[in-house]
């Protein structure tokens, strides 16, 4: 399926003796990746029969990179748990329309990423809707910061910083680029989970980054107010 | 290879994912194209960048909720646990315990599941090939219900050297079964009701006033005769008459 396609339509220069011959480090991790896969498919079958230790099993192995992956969708701790919570009960109650193509954590990861987009819409509905409301709230861009040390002042105003600038870059480049700032996810993972070819993929990130490069260093000035319009409808 | 063909593969370059060929590719062009060399070290900056972003680390404790949440809406499957592996599936505490101390007290009630979104957002939405399409619409699986009625399936006899002893043992509370209905309402099993020397049949064991009912299991011996003996008692049916008795032993 989509990782057959993704490998073949890779680029058309891609010559074809142009792939990276295989050194020791890359067959390591490849054996790595192979056992990790087999195991997968292994707790996925007991699960499927019914075997509870299995499901505790997958859920402790993918939890970390999940949230990972639901946090910098949704920039906060609360959001990202719940993402991980709706993603893990729903790829466990579909587990039997699993048919093991792709890997587990390909299948998996894909639903968190639905599950992000799906909330962080959701929610900011919500927000707008509720924004009278809120509208005596203190609001994250004006909390006061005089009571946190320096160094996580710094950072929260650097998160702030990217969350804003991520909010401007359209919806699909972002995915693409934030899933591969998870360490473990490569290009090829990502084309799979998101369905598209590596040179789509790439192009995406090329973009994506550009566009948060720009807008953090002042050159790119562009509002954010209307991609998050767009994206609330 | 022309400026629009090599802007994507900056992002790869920077990132390691292109093969000799495109990596070499990119050097040869950027090595002659200023505007090139400027987008890639605005690539390098973005990279750079973006992998300080800081992520809020969640605690042994959010673990704990999350997976009390999920493992109170999985699948209600036949669980193949044996009574030894009952303690080791304390999973919320047993695999956290390389993220917090394993506490000793009694195990608490699970917690109360919270809701992450309205109940008409709960189908399961991806499938085998159900990823993102280039618009970015979440592929979702066809409904399904959300609980599925339990599915039936016959009892089947055990094989083997133990399904014979079920088989003997089903046969013999049949018997049981059988002796108590006539207990209860006294029949008399008449010898000659045994046709074949292979039956085995149910005779009640009266003692010579009748007062006492006990079934036996009577086997036929090749000759016709029982295998104890037995006293014949007229019944109902019998063209004997009351009080006459005879012994087939």
């Amino acid at each position: 399926m989509e990782a057959g396609n993704a490998s073949n339509s890779r680029r058309p220069h891609e010559s074809p003796g142009a792939a990276r011959g295989p050194s020791e480090a890359m067959q390591r991790v490849a054996d790595q990746v192979g056992e990790v896969a087999s195991e997968d498919a292994r707790l996925v079958s007991a699960a499927r029969d019914g075997d509870r230790e299995a499901f505790a099993r997958l859920f402790q192995k993918h939890r970390g990179t999940a949230y990972g992956i639901a946090y910098r969708f949704m920039g906060r701790r609360d959001d990202a748990l719940d993402v991980v919570q709706e993603a893990f009960t729903k790829a466990f109650a579909a587990l039997e329309t699993f048919r093991g193509g792709a890997s587990f954590k390909t299948w998996f990861f894909r639903i968190v990423t639905n599950c992000s987009l799906d909330m962080r819409r959701s929610r900011a509905v919500r927000r707008t809707a509720s924004l009278d409301a809120d509208d005596a709230l203190p609001q994250p861009s004006q909390r006061s910061d005089a009571d946190e040390p320096p160094d996580v002042a710094e950072r929260h105003e650097l998160k702030e910083r990217i969350d804003a600038a991520l909010a401007a870059i359209p919806e699909t480049n972002r995915t693409a680029f934030v899933l591969f700032a998870l360490e473990g996810i490569s290009y090829k993972e990502i084309a799979e989970i998101l369905n598209i070819s590596i040179g789509t993929v790439m192009s995406r990130i090329f973009y994506a980054r550009q566009k948060l490069q720009r807008i953090l260093s002042g050159q790119d000035t562009s509002g954010n107010a209307a991609d998050q319009e767009s994206e609330a409808s | 290879m022309s400026c629009t063909d090599i802007h994507p593969l900056l992002a790869g370059y920077v990132d390691d994912e292109l093969t000799a060929v495109e990596r070499q590719a990119v050097e040869d062009h950027v090595a002659g194209c200023p505007e090139c060399a400027r987008l890639l070290a605005e690539q390098r900056a973005g990279a750079h960048v973006y992998a300080a972003y800081p992520v809020e680390e969640a605690a042994a404790d959010d673990w704990r909720t999350v997976w009390a949440a999920v493992e109170a809406r999985l699948p209600a499957r036949t669980k193949r646990v044996t009574l030894e592996h009952l303690s080791d599936l304390d999973v919320s505490e047993d695999f956290l315990e390389d993220e917090a101390p394993v506490t000793t007290e009694p195990a608490a009630p699970p917690p109360a599941v919270p809701e992450t979104r309205p109940p008409e957002a709960a189908e399961p939405e991806a499938d085998e090939d159900g990823g993102r399409k280039e618009k970015a619409e979440p592929v979702r699986l066809p409904p399904r219900p959300k609980e599925r009625p339990p599915v039936f399936k016959p009892h089947r006899m055990p094989r083997g050297r133990h399904g014979l002893w079920a088989h003997v043992a089903g046969i013999a509370a049949a018997v049981l079964i059988v002796a108590a209905v006539l207990v209860s309402v006294r029949p008399v099993i008449r010898v000659d009701q045994f046709a074949t020397s292979d039956q085995v049949g149910i005779a009640i064991d009266i003692d010579s006033t009748g007062a006492t009912a006990q079934p036996v299991i009577v086997y036929l011996q090749s000759d016709g005769r029982p295998s104890i003996p037995m006293v014949w008692v007229a019944g109902a049916s019998d063209d004997r008459t009351p009080g006459e008795e005879e012994s087939v032993q």
